[in-house]
């Protein structure tokens, strides 16, 4: 196992992950065999990402780029090569340590935003610090303060239901950023924005990174991908950029 | 420790508000009918337990106040209420009266049976005749004797020249045969000598100790000795005891050589409701309850879990791990569980109820089950087990695909 560079936050060394296809279908038999072929979603990947840094990544539907996200995110683990997230290489994990980083180091943002429709947007940000065992009125100000710094102060009580898309995802970021994490993850943030509030939520990702968090960006949208230092490409799971 | 615990109670405010929503907004009618189904579990078992309760009771009452009777050997306890005509005890009145002076014994009374002609007024009818010390609140053969002169005077130490009472309870069974009613008098044929004149003193429920309207009168035991021949060895069928003593029956045993002792509660009615009865209709109830309860629990939650899987996988993904994520579904199964429980306790007084209305039309002044307050922490445990037994397979529901596939959809 390759150690991983001297300054990155999150390293990748010849990462790939295959999928066995059919499985749900085939488990129970004695020899787990599928009739149908694997399906290698990434290949042979290396990466770095220092803190500060915004890491874009594109490419067409089908080529890999969620299921990288997932790997750096520590939501899965490699079929081969090592993934180090602050040091830490999560295939040595058990998948409580892994939660565990995941709540300590990483903040996730998704293309849907997935917030908790009976919380206000005070609760939602406040979810990370309730597993981390945070007071209620210790969380409460952590997360009014990060709703303050989205443009959302006024907005606080407000249940998801009450709020426009991008104030949503802006919500969704305050809820990766309020544990104050080494990097962050979104899979097509904008996704779902018209270009206007695109456009602002992306001045929080360059906020973050100003800030030192490491910033991984997975999208296909060219104003996207334009405030990211480095582009990585992706076709068919192979990197295309290097 | 102490962040365990806020974070413990974090995660139950937060299932509190995810059940408030699932009422309020997203699943009302589902999550109406879990909390309906571990009502109805509860207030089944609660039902059940309640009419067990009422079934152990009336073993504890006897048990109690305990009759014993002393009967010669090979009579069996279903005989022994119409025992007529078998092996029989001699010098009873002593013997009674030796067992009365205990401090343990509350009253001992010897019993002869005796099938007599009674007639009134050109009815003659053959009834069951026994014969008793008399004492307050002896009962024998279903007839309360309280309305007889205490004691046995004729008796008078074995001369059977004390004063004549010529009084006689009968049972309402005998009182419509004979048409008679209190103060008649009713004529009874004896076997030794003529016929005599008794003087009713009472018609009694016969149906009191399941004998229902079978004839039954209850007179002195000198006078129905007198009235059969039996003076010479002052001899009776039967032993009454009535004790506090629950030790007392090796005592008994040992009065008469050849005798047996048998408890109240091993005989007529009570015999079918014993202890065993109780508890295999409590265990049977618990268990039906139980999984009526798990059943409904697990299906219709079973069925929010997987409607909220992008929930657990979100949580999952922003750090939650297993063991909160598994506390937070048990804070809300249990919190579901909590409500359906005050429901079913409230719910189980109401079976309760129903059950004692609808057996009191049949059963005059008749308690089939009870509602002991106690019955309240039994439905809240019961509601608990369920929740408790459920959570493992909602746990499964909510491990079932990965969090990378339940996002992508």
């Amino acid at each position: 196992m390759s150690p991983p560079a001297e300054d990155a936050v999150l390293s990748c060394h010849a990462v790939t992950r295959t999928y066995t296809r059919g499985h749900q279908h085939t488990r129970w038999r004695s020899n787990g065999a599928s009739d149908r072929p694997d399906v290698t979603a990434l290949e042979d990947i290396d990466l770095t990402v220092e803190p500060g840094e915004i890491l874009g990544i594109k490419g067409p539907s089908g080529s890999g780029k969620s299921t990288l996200l997932h790997l750096l995110g520590a939501l899965d683990t490699p079929t081969s090569g090592t993934v180090h997230i602050t040091g830490r290489p999560t295939t040595d994990l058990t998948a409580r340590e892994r939660a565990r980083l995941r709540l300590d180091s990483i903040g996730i943002v998704f293309q849907r935003f997935y917030l908790l429709s009976s919380l206000p947007a005070l609760s939602n940000v406040a979810l990370p610090l309730v597993e981390r065992g945070v007071p209620k009125s210790k969380r409460h100000d952590q997360a009014s303060a990060v709703l303050h710094r989205v443009g959302l102060g006024q907005r606080q009580s407000h249940t998801p239901g009450q709020l426009s898309g991008g104030e949503q995802q802006r919500v969704a970021i305050a809820r990766a950023l309020v544990t104050d994490p080494a990097i962050i993850i979104a899979d097509e943030p904008t996704g779902e924005l018209d270009t206007e509030t695109g456009a602002r939520i992306l001045e929080l990702f360059e906020a973050a990174a100003a800030d030192d968090t490491a910033v991984v960006l997975a999208s296909h949208d060219e104003p996207t991908l334009a405030i990211a230092d480095r582009v990585l490409e992706l076709r068919d799971g192979e990197r295309i950029d290097a | 420790m102490r962040e365990r615990l806020t974070r413990a109670r974090s995660l139950v405010g937060l299932g509190g508000r995810l059940v408030a929503q699932r009422l309020r907004q997203t699943a009302p009618r589902r999550t109406a009918v879990t909390i309906l189904g571990i009502a109805f579990a509860v207030a089944l078992c609660l039902t059940v337990s309640g009419v067990s309760v009422a079934i152990a009771d009336q073993g504890s009452v006897a048990g109690s106040n305990v009759d014993y009777w002393i009967v010669p050997e090979g009579e069996s306890s279903s005989t022994l209420p119409v025992s007529v005509g078998g092996p029989r005890f001699g010098d009873v009145h002593a013997v009674g009266d030796r067992l009365t002076s205990r401090s343990d014994v509350v009253y001992a009374s010897p019993v002869s049976m005796q099938l007599l002609q009674l007639s009134h007024r050109g009815t003659t009818e053959y009834v069951i005749v026994a014969g008793v010390v008399a004492h307050d609140g002896l009962t024998v053969a279903g007839v309360n004797t309280s309305a007889l002169t205490p004691g046995d005077p004729h008796y008078e130490n074995g001369t059977y020249d004390g004063p004549w009472t010529g009084e006689v309870v009968i049972s309402d069974g005998a009182g419509a045969l004979l048409n008679a009613t209190p103060s008649d008098s009713v004529r009874v044929r004896g076997q030794a000598t003529s016929t005599r004149e008794f003087t009713v003193a009472a018609v009694t429920d016969g149906g009191e100790s399941g004998f229902g309207d079978v004839p039954v009168a209850v007179m002195h035991l000198s006078e129905l000795q007198t009235l059969t021949g039996a003076t010479a060895s002052d001899t009776a069928d039967q032993i009454l005891v009535a004790s506090t003593n629950p030790n007392i029956e090796d005592d008994l045993a040992g009065v008469y050589d050849h005798s047996s002792v048998v408890t109240r509660s091993d005989t007529g009615l009570t015999s079918v409701t014993d202890s065993d009865l109780a508890l295999a209709l409590a265990a049977a109830g618990f268990i039906v309850a139980l999984v009526v309860g798990v059943l409904f629990v697990a299906t219709t939650l079973g069925l929010e879990v997987t409607t909220d899987r992008r929930l657990w996988a979100t949580l999952s993904a922003i750090g939650f791990s297993a063991r909160s994520r598994a506390f937070l579904l048990f804070a809300q199964v249990g919190l579901l569980a909590l409500v359906g429980g005050v429901l079913g306790v409230v719910l189980g007084r109401f079976g309760v109820f129903a059950a004692n209305t609808a057996v009191g039309t049949v059963f005059e002044n008749t308690l089939v089950a009870v509602y002991p307050v106690e019955f309240v922490g039994l439905g809240l445990t019961m509601a608990l087990v369920v929740a408790v037994l459920t959570t493992p397979y909602l746990l499964w529901l909510t491990t079932r695909g990965s969090v990378t596939d339940t996002l992508k959809t």
